[in-house]
């Protein structure tokens, strides 16, 4: 048995897995098959509801019919049989015979005496018995239809609807005896009735039953084939209507892999057309969008030239192209000299229109192969295609001398702005992009310190690089302490002038060498700033000076730390986050934090610094202006910044009792920072004149060397108040 | 002279004659009325017989003519109801005997035992029967002869006995088929359905198709089933049909049936009562009232001049009355 069973489940199986492969290959199901099922459906319900109608309506019109034939039939037979009962005429029961067998229906005819007896039968077709007797019930009901309309008894059989029982009364009925001498013979003339009998008759409609259902089924074969060839109709006409949709898989697959020059078909129905239409306008928005973002994401938002990433992939493509074809080309790196000053003096908008100059004369400068690009604030690119040295030197010396034309206008003003630039030749040598733009960085950087408003090839020998492989190495060294946490904070306090007690302490960053020796922070930040480290290093002052406070707090209780964060610190979203979870960690109180920040990054304050600020202030930091002086000093602006600290910065204080107006420029800033609410903090103060030169100037608070030097700890440490010493050291951060 | 000219005066009378019946019976019976001798009628020759009249139902003896005698007594008239059929004949007979006493026995209270007690305890020559329920009553009770007409089933009964003697229910057939063809040219076959017992009738029916060259299809019938189911089948072999009121093989239900099926197979129909005509009859031939009436008197004189034995059983009339459903055709003889 199993033999025979497995065969047959290993066949289900498989059907199963076709179809389950099927249905998971298909997926969905079909438009075409969906409509074409709801149609067929419908008809077929309707012309299932039409037969089935039909064959009620068949029915009961057969069945009137056999009603009326039965009255026929018995009024009739009624006639034939009266002879029977009354005078036995032998010819009646032939008569009768002979009528019975006219009539295929008619099964059998049964005559039954008053009592009901039988008294004898003939049988059509069916040859059936008759009963011997007939009921009381049914003979006192057949009885009663005497002289009535309808003079019988009819039943449908229980075993088969299309055979009927009748049973009739046979009676005959004369005149009253004088009747036809009457004037009206038969008005109001009930006769004598005499009752002889009873017929029974079965009928048997079994053949027009049987016609009817072949009708129905002949009916229901051709609505089949109807219903099959409207099938196949409706399918293809349907293909047809629907080609058009099915024509639009493969244009709006080839759209969604990104192809927007892709074509659809006119379709030839309204519906599909307007789909068409607003394909065609999507495509059109997406070519539209597909540009504007490739624009966005080439060129640089300000001045249109390509960015840098656009820049660097021009660059890739290049250093290919030299590979593959042996030519040189060049890398111009141009930086503009004081623009920060520009910036600084007459605000943003206006660097950025003079930025925007600059670039249009650079783009002026270039040949049609060339590219620029604007690479940094302040700094360009040039990729001079198939330029070798010569060539790149005299560019540059064009560009030097366009740039010294170049003269700039703000608030009547009248501004020239230089630049140093810096070259790199692409040679088959020299193909690392990173590379490139760094040797040109650095030849940018040569021709700045060379006194700016020049231009210099980098060398791939001499100082040139063992500078750049310096820079290199202060990168590695940087991310690897990081990485390590090879730093170290040192803490230099900040006193009070009139009472020489300690009021905070500046958090100062050192590097820790490989020989273990300290590197001071000018050394190592303009790296991580140039290579994009600052941030990284911020936040790691700030967590480790919070764990200094939470270790020293508890020898200090008045313990109070001020942190320098750079602008790098703020371009990271997560600095309140980062600042609120870290204090928290380390139970250390906000109002106890003074964050100080540059000028430049205060005045400029973009809208993301503005509101990071904002939010330390609102969990309670204090915020100190740090190297006040430096930058644009606008008096104007310290009414507006709302800070706690003013920290002049040390180049006005370095030789403060010889520099009458650093004295004059002191007091007035200590005056306009009091006035605004600040304390003012000196910096670089490097002996007791000094201090007291400060303390007659207003200044609340002195930092430098002869207040303290950095410290392993924030140690406190009182300033002799009496201001004879004349010490001399170097202040730093 | 005691006259009804109608059925109405023939009921009031009737109604009369029940008050007094009904007050003799309670009481004394009143005193006969006195009968005024009258002279003897002379009996009239026989009336000429059809070559189908049936013979006799008893075996009448040779009238031997006598000398004049006295007048008789009046003749009483018994009237089995209101129906014109049996007033006319009625009037007729008064017209003839105007001393006759009448009785309707169609009239409340009337119980014909009464009427005939009535009859019999006043005396009278003969008692003149018009309709079977009167044949049936005087034959039965009535001390004196019985002559009946207007009864068609008489030996269904039997009415006829050696002192009853009959008048024909229906005019002469000859006479009928002679009109009918007057009437109707193109009647070439003619169907007749009939109860047992009017072999006379057929043989006379017959008589009169041969003399009148029309073939005569004829079927006895038991039963109104019988008859219909005979004429449905005879209706497509004739073209005429001749109805005889025989009621014991008609029903309503068969006449109507009957009609319709002439109807559509176009065959017309001879009734013996114009009463059918409504029901579509194409014509009747019916007798005629005062040929009945001289028929009976014949009869009388010949029982008042005690040669009632020289009376035929069945006497038959001699004129008929046609009237056609087309008013135009419409007439009498």
């Amino acid at each position: 048995m199993k033999v025979l069973i497995e065969p047959i489940r290993q066949r289900f199986l498989g059907i199963l897995a076709r179809y389950a492969a099927f249905r998971a290959r298909r997926g969905k199901r079909g438009l075409v098959n969906e409509i074409l099922t709801i149609q067929l459906v419908s008809a077929a319900i309707a012309g299932s509801l039409a037969v089935v109608g039909l064959y009620w309506g068949g029915q009961w019109v057969l069945k009137d019919n056999y009603g009326r034939w039965a009255l026929q039939w018995t009024k009739e037979l009624n006639e034939l049989a009266a002879p029977l009962y009354l005078s036995a005429d032998k010819e009646a029961s032939l008569r009768l015979e002979s009528y019975v067998e006219r009539y295929p229906e008619i099964a059998e005819v049964a005559y039954f005496d008053p009592a009901g007896q039988l008294l004898f039968a003939v049988a059509g077709e069916s040859k059936e018995a008759a009963d011997a007797s007939l009921p009381a019930g049914r003979i006192d009901a057949a009885r009663a239809t005497v002289g009535t309309d309808t003079p019988y008894l009819m039943r449908p059989s229980f075993t088969d609807p299309r055979a009927f029982e009748i049973l009739a009364p046979v009676w005959v009925e004369s005149l009253s005896e004088d009747a036809l001498f009457g004037d009206q013979p038969l008005a109001g003339e009930n006769g004598r009735i005499r009752h002889l009998g009873f017929i029974g008759l079965t009928l048997d409609f079994g053949v027009f039953h049987d016609r009817l259902l072949g009708n129905m089924r002949d009916a229901v074969l051709v609505m089949l084939v109807l219903l099959t060839a409207l099938g196949f109709w409706g399918r293809h006409v349907l293909r047809r209507a629907l080609r058009s949709v099915s024509d639009l898989e493969q244009p709006i697959r080839e759209l969604a892999l990104g192809d927007l020059e892709v074509e659809f078909k006119p379709a030839p129905h309204r519906e599909i057309s307007d789909v068409v239409e607003a394909l065609e306008t999507t495509v059109a928005a997406l070519s539209e969008r597909d540009a504007r973002l490739t624009e966005l994401a080439n060129h640089d938002s300000l001045t249109g030239v390509f960015n840098r990433r656009r820049f660097l992939e021009e660059l890739k493509r290049e250093a290919i192209s030299v590979m593959r074809h042996g030519h040189a080309s060049a890398l111009l790196f141009i930086d503009l000299d004081q623009f920060k000053y520009i910036n600084d003096a007459c605000g943003h908008p206006a660097g950025d229109r003079l930025i925007c100059k600059v670039a249009d004369e650079l783009s002026r400068s270039i040949g049609a192969n060339d590219v620029v690009a604007r690479f940094g604030g302040d700094e360009f690119v040039i990729l001079a295609r198939h330029t070798g040295r010569d060539d790149a030197e005299a560019m540059a010396e064009l560009i030097l001398n366009n740039m010294r034309r170049l003269t700039h206008v703000e608030d009547d003003r009248v501004f020239h702005v230089h630049c140093s630039i810096g070259i790199s030749i692409v040679d088959g040598d020299n193909l690392h992009h990173d590379e490139l733009i760094q040797q040109a960085d650095l030849a940018c950087r040569e021709a700045k310190l060379a006194g700016r408003n020049r231009f210099r090839v980098f060398e791939a020998s001499g100082t040139g690089e063992e500078r750049r492989q310096a820079d290199v190495g202060w990168v590695t060294s940087l991310r690897n302490a990081i990485d390590e946490d090879r730093f170290a904070l040192r803490f230099q306090p900040i006193n009070r002038v009139d009472s020489g007690e300690t009021a905070h302490h500046e958090v100062l960053i050192r590097l820790l060498g490989e020989d273990g020796s300290l590197v001071a922070p000018d050394a190592f930040l303009p790296s991580a700033a140039r290579f994009g480290l600052m941030s990284e290093i911020d936040f790691w002052v700030i967590r480790h000076a919070a764990i200094a406070y939470e270790k020293y707090a508890t020898a200090d209780r008045n313990l109070s730390l001020s942190i320098n964060l750079s602008a790098h610190a703020f371009e990271n979203d997560d600095l309140t986050d980062y600042v609120e979870r870290t204090f928290a960690e380390h139970s250390v109180p906000p109002e106890r934090i003074i964050f100080e920040i540059t000028e430049s990054l205060a005045i400029r304050r973009p809208l993301h610094v503005d509101r990071q600020i904002a939010a330390l202030r609102k969990l309670g930091c204090q915020f100190a202006l740090d190297d006040f002086g430096t930058g644009y000093s606008s008096f104007s602006y310290l009414q507006k910044l709302k800070f706690d600290y003013l920290k002049i910065d040390g180049t006005f204080v370095r030789d403060l009792p010889h520099q009458p107006v650093d004295q004059k420029m002191i007091r007035l800033i200590s005056e306009v920072g009091r006035e605004a609410g600040m304390r003012i903090v000196a910096e670089y103060v490097q002996d007791a004149e000094t201090l007291t030169l400060l303390a007659s100037l207003g200044v609340d608070m002195a930092q430098g060397y002869f207040v303290g030097r950095p410290t392993e700890l924030p140690v406190i440490r009182s300033t002799p108040i009496a201001l004879d010493s004349r010490r001399r050291h170097h202040g730093g951060r | 002279m005691r006259r009804f000219d109608n059925k109405a005066r023939i009921a009031g009378r009737g109604a009369l004659l029940l008050a007094l019946l009904v007050a003799g019976g309670c009481a004394t019976p009143p005193a006969p009325e006195p009968v005024t001798p009258e002279p003897e009628v002379p009996v009239l020759p026989p009336v000429a017989q059809t070559p189908a009249t049936p013979a006799p139902a008893a075996e009448p003896k040779p009238v031997i003519p006598s000398t004049p005698e006295p007048r008789p007594e009046p003749v009483t008239i018994l009237v089995s109801g209101p129906q014109t059929a049996y007033s006319d004949v009625a009037d007729a007979l008064l017209e003839r005997y105007d001393d006759a006493a009448i009785f309707d026995l169609g009239a409340d209270g009337a119980a014909p035992i009464s009427v005939l007690n009535r009859v019999n305890d006043a005396g009278t020559s003969a008692v003149v029967a018009v309709g079977l329920r009167a044949a049936r009553s005087a034959v039965a009770m009535a001390d004196a002869p019985v002559v009946f007409s207007q009864v068609f089933n008489y030996r269904e009964y039997p009415l006829l006995t050696e002192r009853t003697r009959a008048v024909a229910a229906y005019a002469p057939l000859e006479r009928q088929l002679a009109e009918w063809l007057a009437v109707d040219p193109a009647i070439e076959r003619v169907g007749v359905i009939i109860g047992d017992g009017h072999d006379d009738l057929i043989a006379e029916a017959r008589s009169a198709a041969q003399t009148h060259g029309v073939e005569l299809l004829v079927h006895v019938s038991g039963s109104d089933q019988e008859t219909l189911y005979a004429f449905r089948r005879m209706s497509r072999d004739i073209d005429g049909f001749w109805l005889f009121p025989d009621s014991r093989v008609l029903s309503a239900r068969s006449l109507l049936e009957m009609s319709e099926i002439a109807g559509r197979q176009r065959v017309r129909i001879a009734v013996q009562n114009e009463g059918l005509l409504a029901m579509g009859a194409a014509l009747s031939l019916s007798s005629v009232a005062s040929d009945i009436a001289d028929v009976i008197a014949g009869i009388v004189n010949k029982i008042q001049s005690g040669e009632l034995g020289h009376v035929p059983a069945v006497s038959p009339l001699r004129e008929v009355r046609v009237r056609t459903a087309a008013p135009t055709l419409a007439g009498g003889r």
